[in-house]
C-alpha cells in the first residue's frame, strides 16, 4: 500500500491517489489519527498498526508514504472538541514526526524536526542555503518600520514571473538549462530533499535563484510518473 | 557583541543579564515586550545583513558575535494580545520570523538554534536520537487501541502516561480506572511507557561543562511532587555521553533529563532544548547563568 499523508481537503493528493490507484495508494489524513486502532511501538515499528482512510491496516503492508503535510493545524480537526484541538494538533504533528521517522517505513520526502513533509526552510533560508553553496541568489529585502501597518511583508518578486525546476530523485524537471539543472540538484542533495521545487528568476543560465519548497504538484503527471519508479522500487 | 531575545521577568533570561552585567560585557537586550516598537531592515543572501532596533538597542547583525535564545511566541505576548490589532500581530510575527530565521543560520554562537530546538516537539521522535547516542530510553507505546494498552500493561506492570509533544503535561501513572476511558473516542493515539524506578537527575549541559541535581522524590513527576534536591557528580562516562548527545543535537546548551536505576543503569527521558536551569541551580548552589554568561563572551 502507497500512503499519501496529507489533509482530507488537499486536492493534490486526492489526484495522486487516483493516479496511483494500481499502487494501492490511500490517503491518511488527521481525521486519520483520531480513530481507533494506531499501534505504534519505536522499538518494533514493523509490527504496528495505522489507520489509513478509516481501514487498519498493517504496518507491514505500507510499502511506501508520501508526504505533503507540514504538520497538524487545528482548523482541520472540527471533529475534535474545540478545548482540545490546540493539545490535539501538537501531539498528532509529535506522533507523525516520529512515525515517519522511522527507519521501517519508506518516506518521501523523510521528514526534519520543523516540517513534516521535508527540509522545511523559511524563503529567505532557501536563498541563504543557496547562497552558502555559491549558487548565484537573488537577495531578499525583509523590512519592518516601526509601527507601520500592513508594510513588513518580505519583499520579493511576484511568484509569476519564476521559472520553476522541480527535483524528484534523479530526475529535473521544467528546464532544458544546464546550469539550472545543476544548481537545483546541487540545493536539493545539500538539504537531503527527493522532492523539491526551485524557483528562479527565469530560465537560462543567467537566472537567480529566489526560492524553494518541498511542495512538487503531485497532480502534474510527469512529476507524478517521476516518483513512480521509486515507490514502486520500494515496493519490491 | 553577545545578544539576549526574551522576556526580563523570564527567570532564567534575568539570571543570564545579571550574569552578563556582572561580567561587565557589552550586550543588547532584545525584549519581547518591545516588540511593537522594533523594527528591522534586512538583506539576505549567502548571509543577512542588516540592522534590528528597538527603543533602547541596535543591533548590527553581522557584529553579533553570541545570541541567547529564550524567546516566547509572539501571539502570546501580553503587548501583541493587548493591541489586538491585525496589523500589530504581523508586524511581531514578521519581527519574531525574522529573528528565527537569523539565529537558524547566523555564523554567531546561537544558544540554542530554533531548529535544533525543535526535536523537543516530538519526544518519541527525540527519543530514537537519544538512544542513538547510546542512552536507554523507556519503552514506549503510542496506541489508540484498548488491546495494546492492556498488553503493554501487563507486560510492565507499572506504566505512565504523558504527552509526545511540547506541550507541558503531567507524568501520571495507569491505572484499572483508565480503561473505561479506551469505551470513548479518543482525540489521537496517547504516549504510554513503561515506568522506571529510580532517582531522578538534571544534568545541564553548556559547553563542554557539565552541572548535575540529583531529584529524589516519591511522586510520579517530581515537578508536582515533594523532592529534595542536591548536586551529584555523575560517572565520567555518564557526563561524556551526556556532552555527545548534547553536540549531536547541535545544542550547545540542554537540559538532560535522566533517571539512575536501583541496578545502577542510566535512563534518558527528553532532552529540554531550552532549560529552565535557575530552579536547578537555586536548589543545588550551582551558578549556571554565570557559565552561561562567560560561554556566551567567550564568543566575542
Amino acid at each position: 500500500m502507497l500512503v499519501l499523508v496529507a489533509s482530507e481537503h488537499d486536492l493534490v493528493a486526492r489526484q495522486a491517489v487516483a493516479r496511483w490507484a494500481s499502487l494501492d495508494a490511500a490517503l491518511l489524513s488527521p481525521r486519520d489519527l483520531s480513530r481507533p486502532g494506531w499501534t505504534y511501538a519505536p522499538d518494533d515499528c514493523g509490527r504496528g498498526y495505522a489507520v489509513v482512510g478509516g481501514r487498519r491496516v498493517a504496518m507491514s503492508r505500507i510499502t511506501s508514504v508520501v508526504t505533503r503535510l507540514p504538520c497538524v493545524v487545528v482548523e482541520v480537526l472540527g471533529h475534535i472538541a474545540r478545548d482540545d484541538r490546540e493539545y490535539a494538533a501538537a501531539e498528532m504533528t509529535a506522533f507523525l514526526l516520529a512515525w515517519l521517522s522511522d527507519r521501517e517505513l519508506p518516506v518521501v520526502n523523510r521528514p526534519t524536526a520543523t516540517c513534516l513533509a521535508g527540509p522545511h526552510r523559511r524563503p529567505e533560508q532557501w536563498v541563504h542555503t543557496a547562497g552558502q553553496l555559491g549558487i548565484p541568489v537573488q537577495r531578499w529585502h525583509l523590512r519592518a518600520p516601526r509601527l507601520a501597518p500592513c508594510a513588513n511583508e518580505p519583499v520579493c518578486p511576484p511568484p509569476a514571473t519564476f521559472a520553476c525546476v522541480t527535483i524528484v530523485g534523479a530526475c529535473c524537471l521544467g528546464t532544458e538549462d544546464a546550469v539550472s539543472r545543476a544548481h537545483a540538484r546541487r540545493l536539493a542533495e545539500a538539504v537531503g530533499a527527493m522532492l523539491l521545487n526551485v524557483y528562479f528568476t527565469g530560465h537560462g543560465r543567467d537566472a537567480l535563484l529566489v526560492g524553494a519548497d518541498v511542495w512538487p504538484d503531485l497532480s502534474d503527471p510527469r512529476i507524478a510518473d517521476a516518483l513512480r519508479p521509486f515507490l514502486t522500487a520500494r515496493r519490491q | 557583541m553577545i545578544v539576549v531575545w526574551g522576556l526580563e521577568d523570564d527567570a532564567p533570561v534575568a539570571g543570564v543579564l545579571r550574569a552578563l552585567a556582572a561580567l561587565g560585557v557589552p550586550f543588547a537586550f532584545v525584549d519581547q515586550r518591545e516588540v511593537l516598537a522594533s523594527r528591522f531592515d534586512v538583506e539576505v543572501d549567502h548571509g543577512f545583513h542588516g540592522r534590528l532596533d528597538g527603543p533602547t538597542w541596535s543591533i548590527d547583525l553581522e557584529a553579533v558575535s553570541a545570541v541567547y535564545v529564550r524567546s516566547y511566541s509572539a501571539a502570546d505576548l501580553a503587548a501583541v494580545v493587548r493591541a489586538g490589532s491585525s496589523a500589530d500581530q504581523a508586524h511581531a510575527r514578521a519581527v519574531e520570523e525574522t529573528l528565527l530565521s537569523w539565529a537558524d543560520v547566523s555564523p554567531a554562537l546561537v544558544v540554542n538554534r530554533p531548529s535544533a530546538m525543535a526535536s523537543n516537539n516530538s519526544k518519541p521522535y527525540q527519543a530514537s536520537l537519544i538512544r542513538s547516542y547510546g542512552f536507554d530510553v523507556p519503552e514506549t507505546l503510542v496506541t489508540s487501541d484498548a488491546a495494546a494498552v492492556r498488553a503493554f500493561w501487563e507486560r510492565h506492570g507499572t506504566v505512565v502516561y504523558k504527552s509526545m509533544s511540547g506541550v507541558r503535561s503531567q507524568v501520571a501513572r495507569l491505572t484499572a480506572e483508565h480503561f473505561a476511558r479506551f469505551d470513548t473516542p479518543c482525540a489521537c493515539p496517547t504516549q504510554f511507557q513503561a515506568y522506571v524506578p529510580g532517582h531522578d537527575h538534571r544534568v545541564h549541559v553548556l559547553g563542554a561543562d557539565v552541572f548535575n541535581c540529583e531529584i529524589v522524590s516519591d511522586a510520579d513527576d517530581y515537578r508536582y511532587g515533594r523532592r529534595t534536591m542536591r548536586p551529584y557528580e555523575l560517572p565520567v562516562e555518564i557526563a561524556d555521553r551526556c556532552r555527545r548527545l548534547s553536540a549531536g543535537l547541535d545544542l550547545a546548551f540542554a537540559g538532560i533529563d535522566l533517571r539512575c536505576t536501583p541496578e545502577g543503569a542510566w535512563v534518558c527521558f527528553e532532552v529540554n532544548p531550552s532549560p529552565g536551569y535557575t530552579f536547578f541551580q537555586d536548589a543545588c548552589g550551582q551558578s549556571i547563568d554565570m557559565a552561561l554568561a562567560r560561554f556566551l563572551a567567550r564568543s566575542g
